[in-house]
């Protein structure tokens, strides 16, 4: 596992890196960083968990169904200013863009709703722009909040 | 942080408490100790959320599946105390409408 800390002197952005293996668990391996940094970026509860549900959610599904080659990794950026934050999610699963998941039923009863399906929507639902793109034989995944106030 | 579980009992119903986080990899543990609650014989069932921190998918996916079996079972589970992201989690899912969702303990009927 790769840690990469930076902060660029024009914009104040600050940014980290993180290189994981394609196996379950992942915890061990992003949370100790992701911690660290929210803590250096004064990130409020909101953003926090904006940052951590991006990941699980995208992560736990490359991991499950994008059948990553073992010798690669997954890779996870983090970009905060002060305009909001940036999760990037790049691995070479095979191709997958979350956008054309279906929209989920919510109004179905407990009866009638399927079990699973969630995980995109909550994304699309908690972020302000949800990007995809195929390049090199990689999926890159990117996803934008506008910052919570203090 | 990961999750921390009890299960006690209470005026006689039963209280599975979560504590820290219920993700992808900890919603495994969950999803297996309330399967054994299930087996044991258990209908009725309150989930304690007020120390739940962080919620993604495959812990609603939990939710969903306990509440589903323990209906056609003819029991019921409320889960009470949900606090803020936790809260909105549940609400944009749509699962704060369609699940037994309150602020404070009471025993499901």
């Amino acid at each position: 596992m790769t840690v990469e800390n930076s902060t660029s002197a024009n914009a104040e952005q600050k940014s980290l890196r993180l290189l994981v293996p394609p196996l379950l668990p992942t915890s061990v391996h992003v949370q100790p960083p992701l911690l660290d940094f929210f803590d250096r970026c004064d990130l409020q509860a909101k953003d926090r968990f904006g940052i951590e549900l991006v990941i699980d959610e995208v992560v736990s599904n490359v991991i499950r169904y994008g059948e990553p080659p073992p010798d690669t990794k997954i890779e996870i950026c983090l970009f905060v200013d002060d305009e909001g934050w940036t999760v990037e999610v790049i691995d070479e699963a095979t191709p997958y863009d979350p956008r054309s998941a279906p929209v989920p039923d919510l109004d179905l009863s407990v009866e009638e709703r399927p079990i699973g399906g969630l995980g995109v929507e909550l994304i699309r639902q908690w972020v302000d722009r949800l990007d995809y793109e195929r390049v090199c034989a990689r999926n890159r995944l990117t996803a934008f909040r506008r910052r919570e106030s203090p | 942080m990961n999750l921390m579980t009890r299960t006690s009992t209470v005026d006689g119903g039963l209280i599975y408490e979560l504590h820290g986080r219920l993700d992808s990899e900890t919603s495994i543990q969950a999803e297996k100790e309330l399967e054994e609650l299930l087996r044991c014989g258990c209908t009725v069932l309150a989930l304690d959320l007020r120390q739940l921190v962080f919620v993604s998918s495959a812990g609603l996916r939990v939710f969903l599946a306990v509440t589903k079996k323990l209906r056609m079972a003819g029991g019921e589970v409320v889960f009470f105390g949900p606090q803020g992201n936790v809260l909105e989690v549940l609400n944009i899912s749509g699962f704060s409408r369609i699940l037994n969702v309150q602020e404070k303990y009471s025993a499901a009927q």
